[in-house]
Protein backbone atom coordinates (compact mmCIF):
# COMPACT_ATOMS: atom_id res chain seq x y z
CA UNK A 1 0.00 0.00 0.00
CA UNK A 2 1.21 3.36 -1.06
CA UNK A 3 0.05 6.38 1.96
CA UNK A 4 2.14 9.00 0.03
CA UNK A 5 0.41 11.65 -0.63
CA UNK A 6 -2.69 10.18 0.62
CA UNK A 7 -2.80 11.83 4.49
CA UNK A 8 -5.66 9.80 6.11
CA UNK A 9 -6.61 11.24 9.07
CA UNK A 10 -10.23 12.81 9.04
CA UNK A 11 -10.16 16.50 10.32
CA UNK A 12 -12.95 15.97 12.94
CA UNK A 13 -12.93 19.06 14.61
CA UNK A 14 -13.88 22.33 13.49
CA UNK A 15 -12.83 24.11 16.81
CA UNK A 16 -10.02 23.37 18.73
CA UNK A 17 -9.39 23.96 22.18
CA UNK A 18 -7.34 25.17 25.15
CA UNK A 19 -7.24 25.69 28.86
CA UNK A 20 -7.50 28.96 30.00
CA UNK A 21 -4.35 29.15 32.14
CA UNK A 22 -2.04 27.31 29.00
CA UNK A 23 -3.48 30.46 27.35
CA UNK A 24 -0.33 32.79 27.25
CA UNK A 25 -0.91 36.19 25.74
CA UNK A 26 -1.19 38.49 28.38
CA UNK A 27 -2.34 41.17 26.27
CA UNK A 28 -4.56 40.89 23.38
CA UNK A 29 -5.74 37.66 21.65
CA UNK A 30 -4.43 37.07 18.10
CA UNK A 31 -7.52 35.09 17.57
CA UNK A 32 -11.62 35.13 17.80
CA UNK A 33 -12.36 32.99 21.45
CA UNK A 34 -15.50 31.25 22.13
CA UNK A 35 -16.81 30.31 25.45
CA UNK A 36 -19.41 27.04 25.81
CA UNK A 37 -22.46 28.05 27.50
CA UNK A 38 -25.08 26.17 29.75
CA UNK A 39 -27.08 24.74 26.69
CA UNK A 40 -23.87 23.20 25.11
CA UNK A 41 -23.34 26.14 22.44
CA UNK A 42 -19.91 28.05 21.54
CA UNK A 43 -20.63 31.76 21.62
CA UNK A 44 -17.92 34.51 20.52
CA UNK A 45 -16.57 36.04 23.50
CA UNK A 46 -13.55 37.97 22.97
CA UNK A 47 -12.60 39.31 19.82
CA UNK A 48 -9.77 38.96 17.80
CA UNK A 49 -7.35 41.76 19.44
CA UNK A 50 -9.35 42.27 22.82
CA UNK A 51 -7.94 41.76 25.64
CA UNK A 52 -8.79 38.67 27.75
CA UNK A 53 -8.95 38.46 31.92
CA UNK A 54 -7.65 34.65 32.22
CA UNK A 55 -7.90 35.09 36.19
CA UNK A 56 -11.72 36.11 35.69
CA UNK A 57 -12.06 32.97 33.48
CA UNK A 58 -10.45 31.00 35.61
CA UNK A 59 -12.74 32.15 38.70
CA UNK A 60 -15.54 30.65 36.93
CA UNK A 61 -14.43 27.53 37.32
CA UNK A 62 -17.28 25.43 38.20
CA UNK A 63 -16.95 21.77 39.60
CA UNK A 64 -18.52 20.21 37.34
CA UNK A 65 -16.57 21.16 34.17
CA UNK A 66 -13.32 22.08 33.12
CA UNK A 67 -13.06 24.93 31.33
CA UNK A 68 -11.76 25.51 28.05
CA UNK A 69 -10.95 28.57 25.26
CA UNK A 70 -12.25 27.71 21.83
CA UNK A 71 -11.27 28.75 18.62
CA UNK A 72 -12.09 27.36 14.86
CA UNK A 73 -9.96 25.30 13.16
CA UNK A 74 -9.09 27.35 10.83
CA UNK A 75 -7.58 30.06 12.92
CA UNK A 76 -4.87 27.49 15.18
CA UNK A 77 -2.11 28.24 12.41
CA UNK A 78 -2.29 31.64 13.36
CA UNK A 79 -2.65 30.43 17.31
CA UNK A 80 0.66 28.55 17.08
CA UNK A 81 2.74 31.06 15.07
CA UNK A 82 1.52 33.63 17.82
CA UNK A 83 2.36 31.24 20.93
CA UNK A 84 5.93 30.46 18.76
CA UNK A 85 6.47 34.01 19.45
CA UNK A 86 5.30 34.28 23.03
CA UNK A 87 7.18 30.53 23.89
CA UNK A 88 10.62 32.56 22.36
CA UNK A 89 9.75 35.84 24.45
CA UNK A 90 8.98 33.63 27.89
CA UNK A 91 10.59 30.40 28.23
CA UNK A 92 13.99 31.81 29.60
CA UNK A 93 12.11 34.43 32.16
CA UNK A 94 13.33 33.51 35.53
CA UNK A 95 10.19 35.23 36.87
CA UNK A 96 7.94 32.35 35.32
CA UNK A 97 7.86 29.34 36.73
CA UNK A 98 8.95 25.98 34.98
CA UNK A 99 5.92 24.13 35.45
CA UNK A 100 3.62 27.40 33.72
CA UNK A 101 6.50 27.08 31.09
CA UNK A 102 5.98 23.06 30.77
CA UNK A 103 1.72 23.72 30.11
CA UNK A 104 2.85 26.01 27.89
CA UNK A 105 5.02 24.03 25.53
CA UNK A 106 2.57 20.98 25.79
CA UNK A 107 -0.05 22.94 24.62
CA UNK A 108 1.38 24.41 21.62
CA UNK A 109 2.73 20.95 20.83
CA UNK A 110 -0.60 19.53 21.47
CA UNK A 111 -2.15 22.18 19.09
CA UNK A 112 0.67 21.50 16.67
CA UNK A 113 -0.05 18.19 16.18
CA UNK A 114 -3.55 18.77 15.77
CA UNK A 115 -3.04 20.88 13.00
CA UNK A 116 -0.51 18.22 11.30
CA UNK A 117 -2.88 15.91 11.75
CA UNK A 118 -5.72 17.99 10.28
CA UNK A 119 -3.97 19.80 7.49
CA UNK A 120 -0.30 17.96 6.84
CA UNK A 121 2.79 19.83 6.96
CA UNK A 122 4.04 22.72 4.57
CA UNK A 123 7.24 25.17 4.31
CA UNK A 124 5.50 27.34 7.12
CA UNK A 125 4.67 24.93 9.32
CA UNK A 126 8.18 22.85 9.43
CA UNK A 127 9.51 26.54 10.18
CA UNK A 128 7.45 27.00 12.84
CA UNK A 129 8.74 23.89 14.13
CA UNK A 130 11.71 24.88 14.10
CA UNK A 131 11.25 28.23 15.74
CA UNK A 132 9.55 26.14 18.13
CA UNK A 133 12.13 24.04 18.85
CA UNK A 134 14.59 26.64 19.71
CA UNK A 135 12.55 28.09 21.92
CA UNK A 136 12.34 24.36 23.81
CA UNK A 137 15.73 24.65 23.33
CA UNK A 138 16.35 27.57 25.97
CA UNK A 139 13.88 25.82 28.42
CA UNK A 140 15.97 22.40 28.39
CA UNK A 141 19.37 24.50 28.83
CA UNK A 142 17.83 26.43 31.66
CA UNK A 143 15.56 23.65 33.29
CA UNK A 144 16.91 20.63 32.18
CA UNK A 145 17.65 19.57 35.83
CA UNK A 146 14.05 20.37 36.79
CA UNK A 147 12.18 17.57 34.73
CA UNK A 148 10.43 15.65 37.67
CA UNK A 149 8.44 19.34 38.11
CA UNK A 150 6.65 17.74 34.93
CA UNK A 151 3.01 16.92 36.03
CA UNK A 152 0.62 14.44 33.53
CA UNK A 153 -2.76 16.22 33.12
CA UNK A 154 -5.54 13.79 33.69
CA UNK A 155 -7.33 15.30 30.92
CA UNK A 156 -4.83 15.12 28.40
CA UNK A 157 -5.20 13.10 25.35
CA UNK A 158 -2.67 10.30 25.57
CA UNK A 159 -1.08 10.86 21.92
CA UNK A 160 -0.59 15.08 22.13
CA UNK A 161 1.10 14.23 25.99
CA UNK A 162 2.93 11.38 24.16
CA UNK A 163 4.67 13.92 21.99
CA UNK A 164 4.85 15.98 24.40
CA UNK A 165 7.04 13.94 26.89
CA UNK A 166 9.15 12.37 24.09
CA UNK A 167 10.00 16.20 23.10
CA UNK A 168 11.09 17.81 26.97
CA UNK A 169 12.68 14.09 27.61
CA UNK A 170 14.34 13.84 24.63
CA UNK A 171 16.23 17.24 25.09
CA UNK A 172 16.51 16.81 28.60
CA UNK A 173 18.21 13.38 27.82
CA UNK A 174 20.58 15.11 25.20
CA UNK A 175 21.97 17.27 27.98
CA UNK A 176 22.76 14.73 30.15
CA UNK A 177 24.51 12.56 27.57
CA UNK A 178 26.59 15.21 26.68
CA UNK A 179 25.35 15.49 23.30
CA UNK A 180 25.05 19.16 24.72
CA UNK A 181 25.49 21.60 21.57
CA UNK A 182 22.49 23.69 20.37
CA UNK A 183 22.50 22.11 16.93
CA UNK A 184 22.27 18.59 17.95
CA UNK A 185 19.77 19.69 20.89
CA UNK A 186 17.63 21.22 18.67
CA UNK A 187 17.87 18.55 16.07
CA UNK A 188 16.59 16.19 19.05
CA UNK A 189 13.76 18.57 19.49
CA UNK A 190 12.57 18.79 16.19
CA UNK A 191 13.08 14.90 15.51
CA UNK A 192 11.05 14.11 18.45
CA UNK A 193 7.92 16.80 17.65
CA UNK A 194 8.18 15.14 14.24
CA UNK A 195 8.72 11.56 15.24
CA UNK A 196 4.86 10.13 14.51
CA UNK A 197 4.18 12.36 11.37
CA UNK A 198 4.22 9.15 9.36
CA UNK A 199 1.41 7.86 11.65
CA UNK A 200 -0.66 10.95 11.07
CA UNK A 201 -0.69 9.57 7.15
CA UNK A 202 -1.34 6.16 7.83
CA UNK A 203 -5.30 5.47 7.38
CA UNK A 204 -6.78 5.95 11.06
CA UNK A 205 -8.51 2.69 10.65
CA UNK A 206 -5.06 0.82 10.55
CA UNK A 207 -4.35 2.20 13.41
CA UNK A 208 -7.32 1.47 15.53
CA UNK A 209 -7.25 -2.50 13.92
CA UNK A 210 -3.43 -2.21 15.26
CA UNK A 211 -4.37 -1.42 18.71
CA UNK A 212 -3.41 -5.11 20.65
CA UNK A 213 -4.25 -6.87 17.09
CA UNK A 214 -1.46 -9.00 15.99
CA UNK A 215 -2.68 -9.69 12.72
CA UNK A 216 0.48 -9.61 10.60
CA UNK A 217 -0.98 -7.57 7.62
CA UNK A 218 -2.04 -4.73 9.18
CA UNK A 219 1.52 -4.85 11.15
CA UNK A 220 3.36 -4.76 8.53
CA UNK A 221 1.46 -1.62 7.51
CA UNK A 222 1.87 0.25 10.33
CA UNK A 223 5.36 -0.95 10.42
CA UNK A 224 5.90 1.15 7.48
CA UNK A 225 5.45 4.89 9.44
CA UNK A 226 8.73 5.79 10.61
CA UNK A 227 9.80 5.43 6.83
CA UNK A 228 6.91 7.06 5.53
CA UNK A 229 7.84 9.74 7.64
CA UNK A 230 10.89 10.67 6.52
CA UNK A 231 9.64 10.39 2.79
CA UNK A 232 7.29 13.14 3.84
CA UNK A 233 9.89 15.08 5.22
CA UNK A 234 12.46 14.90 2.61
CA UNK A 235 9.76 17.04 0.84
CA UNK A 236 11.29 20.10 2.96
CA UNK A 237 14.63 21.57 2.15
CA UNK A 238 14.85 23.02 5.77
CA UNK A 239 14.78 19.27 7.82
CA UNK A 240 17.82 18.24 8.14
CA UNK A 241 19.05 14.62 7.29
CA UNK A 242 19.87 14.33 10.98
CA UNK A 243 16.15 14.87 12.04
CA UNK A 244 14.96 12.27 9.06
CA UNK A 245 17.31 9.77 10.51
CA UNK A 246 15.68 10.01 13.79
CA UNK A 247 12.35 9.73 12.61
CA UNK A 248 13.12 6.48 10.10
CA UNK A 249 14.89 4.93 13.38
CA UNK A 250 12.40 5.97 16.08
CA UNK A 251 11.46 2.53 16.81
CA UNK A 252 14.56 0.77 16.64
CA UNK A 253 15.82 -1.23 19.30
CA UNK A 254 19.38 -2.45 20.19
CA UNK A 255 18.25 -6.23 20.38
CA UNK A 256 17.09 -5.67 16.24
CA UNK A 257 13.77 -6.94 17.50
CA UNK A 258 12.89 -2.72 15.96
CA UNK A 259 11.08 -2.18 12.58
CA UNK A 260 11.82 -1.29 10.13
CA UNK A 261 15.27 -2.11 9.59
CA UNK A 262 15.94 -4.32 12.43
CA UNK A 263 19.04 -2.34 13.14
CA UNK A 264 21.10 -3.85 16.30
CA UNK A 265 23.58 -1.55 18.90
CA UNK A 266 25.84 0.04 17.30
CA UNK A 267 24.16 0.59 13.91
CA UNK A 268 21.20 2.98 15.20
CA UNK A 269 21.72 6.53 14.97
CA UNK A 270 22.60 7.90 18.48
CA UNK A 271 20.22 10.72 18.69
CA UNK A 272 17.37 8.23 17.04
CA UNK A 273 18.44 6.03 20.46
CA UNK A 274 17.47 8.87 22.37
CA UNK A 275 13.86 9.53 20.73
CA UNK A 276 13.23 5.80 20.64
CA UNK A 277 13.73 5.17 24.52
CA UNK A 278 12.20 8.50 25.33
CA UNK A 279 9.51 7.26 22.87
CA UNK A 280 9.17 4.01 24.84
CA UNK A 281 9.47 5.32 28.55
CA UNK A 282 6.51 8.46 27.10
CA UNK A 283 3.91 6.04 26.52
CA UNK A 284 4.63 4.44 30.09
CA UNK A 285 3.94 7.22 31.84
CA UNK A 286 1.18 8.63 29.14
CA UNK A 287 -0.85 5.36 28.97
CA UNK A 288 -0.53 4.72 32.96
CA UNK A 289 -1.27 8.77 33.83
CA UNK A 290 1.56 7.99 36.73
CA UNK A 291 4.48 10.43 37.74
CA UNK A 292 7.51 10.98 35.97
CA UNK A 293 9.23 8.50 38.52
CA UNK A 294 6.80 5.96 39.07
CA UNK A 295 6.35 5.17 35.35
CA UNK A 296 9.91 4.93 35.22
CA UNK A 297 10.24 2.24 37.71
CA UNK A 298 7.41 0.66 35.69
CA UNK A 299 9.52 0.78 32.44
CA UNK A 300 12.49 -0.49 34.33
CA UNK A 301 10.56 -3.65 35.57
CA UNK A 302 9.45 -4.87 32.17
CA UNK A 303 12.09 -6.57 31.28
CA UNK A 304 10.44 -6.99 27.85
CA UNK A 305 11.81 -3.79 27.10
CA UNK A 306 14.65 -2.54 29.36
CA UNK A 307 17.27 -4.33 27.77
CA UNK A 308 16.05 -2.94 24.30
CA UNK A 309 17.69 0.20 25.40
CA UNK A 310 21.37 1.43 26.23
CA UNK A 311 22.85 1.53 29.58
CA UNK A 312 24.06 5.15 28.95
CA UNK A 313 20.23 6.54 27.84
CA UNK A 314 18.86 4.79 31.26
CA UNK A 315 21.46 6.30 33.02
CA UNK A 316 21.32 9.79 31.62
CA UNK A 317 17.31 9.26 32.96
CA UNK A 318 17.75 8.17 36.12
CA UNK A 319 19.99 11.67 36.63
CA UNK A 320 17.59 13.84 34.56
CA UNK A 321 15.09 12.54 37.63
CA UNK A 322 17.13 12.89 40.01
CA UNK A 323 17.66 16.57 38.89
CA UNK A 324 21.45 16.26 39.14
CA UNK A 325 23.40 19.72 37.80
CA UNK A 326 25.79 19.07 35.54
CA UNK A 327 29.70 20.63 35.55
CA UNK A 328 29.32 23.38 33.32
CA UNK A 329 32.83 23.13 32.52
CA UNK A 330 32.70 19.63 31.38
CA UNK A 331 28.77 19.38 30.30
CA UNK A 332 28.35 15.72 31.03
CA UNK A 333 28.68 13.91 34.15
CA UNK A 334 28.16 10.18 33.04
CA UNK B 1 44.31 8.40 22.82
CA UNK B 2 42.42 11.09 20.33
CA UNK B 3 42.51 8.38 17.63
CA UNK B 4 42.84 8.68 13.33
CA UNK B 5 40.46 10.51 11.10
CA UNK B 6 39.83 9.57 7.89
CA UNK B 7 38.21 12.46 5.46
CA UNK B 8 36.51 11.43 2.01
CA UNK B 9 35.61 13.46 -0.29
CA UNK B 10 35.63 13.81 -4.13
CA UNK B 11 36.14 17.67 -3.42
CA UNK B 12 40.38 18.25 -3.19
CA UNK B 13 38.89 21.78 -0.97
CA UNK B 14 36.91 20.65 0.99
CA UNK B 15 39.44 17.76 2.00
CA UNK B 16 41.53 20.68 2.41
CA UNK B 17 39.41 23.14 4.32
CA UNK B 18 37.64 19.84 6.68
CA UNK B 19 41.97 18.82 7.17
CA UNK B 20 43.09 22.26 8.56
CA UNK B 21 39.89 22.69 10.46
CA UNK B 22 39.78 19.46 12.35
CA UNK B 23 43.98 19.06 12.95
CA UNK B 24 43.79 19.71 16.61
CA UNK B 25 40.92 17.00 17.06
CA UNK B 26 42.98 13.77 15.60
CA UNK B 27 45.82 12.30 16.04
CA UNK B 28 46.51 12.10 12.33
CA UNK B 29 44.16 12.87 9.55
CA UNK B 30 43.76 11.12 6.08
CA UNK B 31 42.13 12.03 3.35
CA UNK B 32 40.94 10.46 0.12
CA UNK B 33 39.28 11.64 -2.97
CA UNK B 34 36.98 8.57 -3.62
CA UNK B 35 35.78 5.49 -1.88
CA UNK B 36 38.29 2.88 -3.87
CA UNK B 37 41.63 5.02 -1.93
CA UNK B 38 39.69 5.31 1.22
CA UNK B 39 39.04 0.88 1.43
CA UNK B 40 42.89 1.44 1.23
CA UNK B 41 43.65 4.32 3.50
CA UNK B 42 41.35 2.39 5.82
CA UNK B 43 43.04 -1.82 4.96
CA UNK B 44 46.03 0.38 5.97
CA UNK B 45 45.76 2.38 8.65
CA UNK B 46 44.45 2.45 12.15
CA UNK B 47 40.91 4.60 11.85
CA UNK B 48 38.80 5.39 14.65
CA UNK B 49 36.41 7.64 12.91
CA UNK B 50 35.45 8.22 9.07
CA UNK B 51 33.97 11.76 7.90
CA UNK B 52 32.69 10.57 4.27
CA UNK B 53 30.31 12.55 1.11
CA UNK B 54 27.62 9.99 -0.51
CA UNK B 55 27.43 11.91 -3.48
CA UNK B 56 31.09 10.75 -5.19
CA UNK B 57 31.91 9.57 -8.25
CA UNK B 58 33.50 5.11 -8.44
CA UNK B 59 31.89 4.49 -5.17
CA UNK B 60 29.28 6.31 -3.24
CA UNK B 61 28.65 6.94 0.52
CA UNK B 62 26.62 3.83 0.59
CA UNK B 63 29.10 1.38 -1.39
CA UNK B 64 32.00 2.64 1.07
CA UNK B 65 30.19 1.96 4.72
CA UNK B 66 29.08 -1.40 2.94
CA UNK B 67 32.42 -2.58 1.94
CA UNK B 68 34.21 -1.89 4.92
CA UNK B 69 31.00 -3.15 7.43
CA UNK B 70 31.64 -6.33 5.29
CA UNK B 71 35.15 -6.52 6.26
CA UNK B 72 33.68 -6.11 9.86
CA UNK B 73 35.13 -3.06 10.54
CA UNK B 74 32.65 -1.20 12.70
CA UNK B 75 34.33 2.45 12.64
CA UNK B 76 32.42 5.25 13.10
CA UNK B 77 30.46 6.79 10.09
CA UNK B 78 29.60 10.46 10.05
CA UNK B 79 28.12 11.65 6.58
CA UNK B 80 28.64 15.53 5.62
CA UNK B 81 26.71 16.03 2.67
CA UNK B 82 25.06 18.78 0.62
CA UNK B 83 21.00 18.15 0.78
CA UNK B 84 21.62 14.35 -0.84
CA UNK B 85 20.23 11.56 -2.88
CA UNK B 86 17.13 10.60 0.12
CA UNK B 87 17.11 6.68 -1.79
CA UNK B 88 20.74 6.78 -0.72
CA UNK B 89 20.58 8.29 2.89
CA UNK B 90 17.81 5.56 3.58
CA UNK B 91 19.85 3.12 2.37
CA UNK B 92 22.85 4.11 4.34
CA UNK B 93 21.20 3.84 7.44
CA UNK B 94 21.30 0.34 7.22
CA UNK B 95 24.82 -0.08 7.78
CA UNK B 96 25.25 2.07 10.87
CA UNK B 97 25.87 5.90 10.74
CA UNK B 98 27.26 8.20 14.20
CA UNK B 99 26.07 11.64 12.53
CA UNK B 100 24.32 13.16 9.97
CA UNK B 101 25.55 16.53 9.14
CA UNK B 102 23.95 18.91 6.27
CA UNK B 103 27.51 20.73 4.16
CA UNK B 104 28.74 23.72 5.20
CA UNK B 105 28.14 22.96 9.01
CA UNK B 106 31.74 23.05 10.24
CA UNK B 107 30.88 23.89 13.89
CA UNK B 108 28.51 21.00 14.28
CA UNK B 109 31.07 18.54 12.29
CA UNK B 110 34.16 19.28 14.88
CA UNK B 111 31.80 18.47 18.24
CA UNK B 112 30.72 15.29 15.88
CA UNK B 113 34.11 14.06 15.25
CA UNK B 114 35.13 14.51 18.63
CA UNK B 115 32.41 12.42 20.04
CA UNK B 116 32.85 10.10 16.60
CA UNK B 117 36.69 9.65 17.60
CA UNK B 118 35.88 9.19 21.15
CA UNK B 119 33.56 6.42 20.13
CA UNK B 120 36.07 4.87 18.12
CA UNK B 121 38.46 4.53 20.45
CA UNK B 122 36.11 2.93 22.87
CA UNK B 123 34.77 0.49 20.18
CA UNK B 124 38.31 -0.92 19.50
CA UNK B 125 38.68 -1.02 23.37
CA UNK B 126 35.09 -3.19 23.73
CA UNK B 127 33.39 -0.48 25.60
CA UNK B 128 31.01 0.65 23.03
CA UNK B 129 28.50 3.59 24.14
CA UNK B 130 25.87 0.76 23.16
CA UNK B 131 25.63 -1.50 25.30
CA UNK B 132 22.29 -2.84 27.05
CA UNK B 133 21.93 -2.07 30.90
CA UNK B 134 22.54 -5.21 33.17
CA UNK B 135 20.33 -6.54 35.52
CA UNK B 136 22.19 -5.75 38.28
CA UNK B 137 22.42 -2.19 37.66
CA UNK B 138 18.55 -2.41 36.73
CA UNK B 139 18.47 -3.22 40.45
CA UNK B 140 20.26 -0.92 41.39
CA UNK B 141 18.71 2.01 40.49
CA UNK B 142 15.18 0.87 41.25
CA UNK B 143 16.77 0.90 44.95
CA UNK B 144 18.17 4.71 44.54
CA UNK B 145 15.34 5.49 43.07
CA UNK B 146 12.98 4.33 46.29
CA UNK B 147 15.53 6.35 48.17
CA UNK B 148 15.07 9.68 47.04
Amino acid sequence: MNFIGKRMAAESMTYFKLKPQEFGFKKKTPINLYLKKADGKLELTYKKGSVVDITELTNQTTQEAVPYLYSKANERIIYIRQASYFLEENLHQRKLSVEKKFSYVRSLISILIQEIKANGLDASLVRDISYISTSIYGLINTHYNEMNKITISPQAETEFEDVFLVTILSGAICKYMGWDNQRTIETVLMGAILHDIGKYYVPEHLLEQYQGNTSQTIDLDVKKHPRLGADILDEFSEVSEAVKQIVLQHHECNDGSGYPMGLNAFKIYPLAKIVAFANEYSEVVSDQRVKLKDGFKLFLQNKETVFKYDSSTIKAMVKCLKGEVLNKATGSNL
Amino acid sequence: MKGNLLLVDDEPLILKNLKFNLEDYAENIFTAENGLIALDVLAEQNIQCVVCDINMPKMNGVEVIKAIREKGNNVPFIFYTAHGNHELMMEVAQYGAFDFLNKPDLTGLEDSVIKGLKEGVSREQGSASSEAIKPGEVEDILLSLDED
